[in-house]
């Protein structure tokens, strides 16, 4: 009895000291809630308006990359920034999909990796992942990116506009208010488009959050989804709204599925620590969105 | 052909052989659900579970659920089971099919799992499939979902031992008979039951579900209460 006492406090203490292991977190999140955080971005939402980007050519391409895991050493993310922003003729905004550091007190370092990004004019468009929000970082992470759930639009050159929508799904759910806020958006995506008397407005719908939606593989046991009902619930949501592509990341495993009409697209992780390093590139035309994935 | 059907009822067999005389009675139990969650927010249901107790040696389950948002759950177990010197072994295999007709999909889980049980405690550990089919595809693409095998859990316990008359307990586990969930995405509960006569019992039972339990920012997600009858014959 004595000596389960002593590895059960032993084991409590070096769980306890593991700089990017959140334990308490394992019952109830340090930061809060979704509602709570969707109402802190909605404010800024409401009160900045969204982003509007325009191309002078119909097709463009843009960068993403996921996972980061950011601690002793920012290698990948450093040569991601450096080949988007040595690339001129790539979008003028890029896509990071969460878990930009692994240990707490790095996103100030994260910052300054991805900073030529927005010192050469062009936008990193970010969402939150789950470590992101460890040891309570919401507040930092909130204070630096204003907003976890937001659009932006892409207007090319014929007119149409690629709506891009940002969900925080760090917790493993939307919550009832961001889910609501989801489909009120894409609701009035799909009147704009139906009232549309020459061509409709809106080309593609791409939804970009942290959480993956399938799991067809083990690579990495320990990465959660959203509960199977949620999971569904938003399958059937973007397949009734005619979403394009939803591009998540989390697993540190690329996949690319089509499910219900829609393309869901895991990137692989960017990290440091990873056997392989990719960050994505993706050329969004009339009538298609592609993909070609980099290997570091 | 002819020899996996001569298998299956040399299995079938082998099962019922150990049919000397039944361990228990058969019963029926009905149950009324009322949950809320972050997706479906409101929701409701009713559930039916037969259980089967064929002989000493091996009982059968076979429960049912109807939903609010249009599903419609159906479980199917097989359980063989041992005495041992302290407690009771059970080996589970499970057919579990779930239609969310509201959203097009079906899910269809196959799984097997050990289990040991003593009066106050039950541990079980094994694997289940999980498969994700569209109901509603048409000529857009979409594929069927197979994934991995999952770890499938369930740890409970009573207050008192499992013959009482009344009884309450508590326990996690990542599946329940009407949904089976990924390896990460535990479901708290607690149940208990009080035998009013012979023949009839009084059920509830709890669940709670969070959302991120593994992504190390848990929240709640859901819960769900339900309460019923079980009728032994």
């Amino acid at each position: 009895m004595k000596r389960h006492l002593i590895f059960s406090a032993l084991l409590c203490l070096g769980l306890a000291s593991c700089a990017d292991l959140d334990v308490p977190g394992l019952i109830a999140s340090s930061s809060p809630g979704s509602n709570e955080r969707f109402a802190v971005s909605k404010a800024y939402n409401d009160a900045n308006g969204f982003r509007h980007i325009s191309l002078s050519e119909d097709s463009y391409t843009f960068y993403a990359a996921t996972d980061a895991h950011i601690s002793a050493t920012a290698n990948g993310l450093t040569r991601f920034t450096s080949d988007y922003v040595a690339d001129a003729g790539a979008a003028p905004f890029a896509l990071f999909i969460g878990d930009a550091m692994d240990e707490k007190n790095n996103f100030g370092r994260f910052l300054e990796t991805v900073r030529p990004i927005s010192a050469c004019g062009r936008t990193l468009f970010c969402t939150p992942g789950n470590h992101d929000l460890y040891f309570g970082q919401w507040t930092e992470y909130i204070k630096e990116m204003k907003t976890a759930s937001y659009c932006f639009e892409v207007t090319v050159a014929s007119g149409v506009t690629d709506l891009f929508i940002c969900l925080d799904s760090a917790s493993g759910t939307l919550g009832t208010d961001q889910r609501a806020w989801l489909e009120n958006v894409l609701h009035r995506a799909r009147m704009e488009n139906l009232l549309s008397s020459y061509r409709e407005k809106y080309r593609h719908t791409v939804i970009f959050t942290h959480t993956h939606f399938f799991k067809r593989d083990n690579s990495q046991g320990h990465t959660s989804n959203f509960n199977l009902e949620e999971g569904y619930d938003l399958e059937k949501l973007f397949s009734d709204y005619g979403v394009s592509l939803v591009i998540s990341g989390h697993d540190h495993f690329f996949e690319d599925t089509y499910f219900k009409d829609v393309r869901f697209v895991t990137l692989g992780a960017i990290n440091d620590t990873a056997d392989e390093q990719f960050y994505y590139t993706f050329r969004v035309s009339d009538g298609s969105i592609s993909l070609e994935s980099h290997k570091l | 052909m002819k020899r996996s059907l001569t298998t299956v009822i040399l299995l079938l067999a082998s099962v019922l052989s150990f049919a000397q005389k039944p361990a228990d009675r058969y019963n029926v139990s009905l149950m009324g659900m009322y949950g809320w969650n972050e997706t479906w927010q409101s929701h409701g249901g009713v559930d039916v579970t037969g259980y089967l107790p064929v002989s000493r040696h091996f009982e059968a389950t076979a429960a049912m659920e109807v939903h609010g948002p249009k599903t419609f759950a159906v479980t199917a177990t097989a359980r063989p089971k041992f005495k041992l010197p302290v407690g009771e072994l059970f080996i589970d295999g499970s057919v579990h099919y779930r239609a969310l007709a509201s959203y097009g999909i079906s899910d269809f889980n196959l799984a097997a799992s050990v289990g040991w049980r003593i009066d106050y405690v039950s541990v079980q550990l094994g694997v289940t499939s999980h498969f994700t089919h569209d109901l509603e595809k048409g000529t857009g693409r979409s594929e069927d979902i197979s994934e991995p095998l999952n770890l499938l859990y369930r740890v409970s316990f009573n207050v008192r031992p499992a013959t009482s008359r009344w009884n309450a307990g508590g326990g996690i586990a990542n599946y329940t008979d009407f949904e089976y969930e990924r390896t990460w995405e535990p479901m708290y509960f607690l149940d208990g039951h009080y035998d009013v006569n012979d023949r009839f019992s009084v059920l509830c039972r709890f669940d709670l579900k969070p959302a991120g339990a593994f992504h190390l920012t848990a929240g709640f997600w859901g819960a769900s209460a339900r309460a019923g009858v079980r009728y032994s014959f």
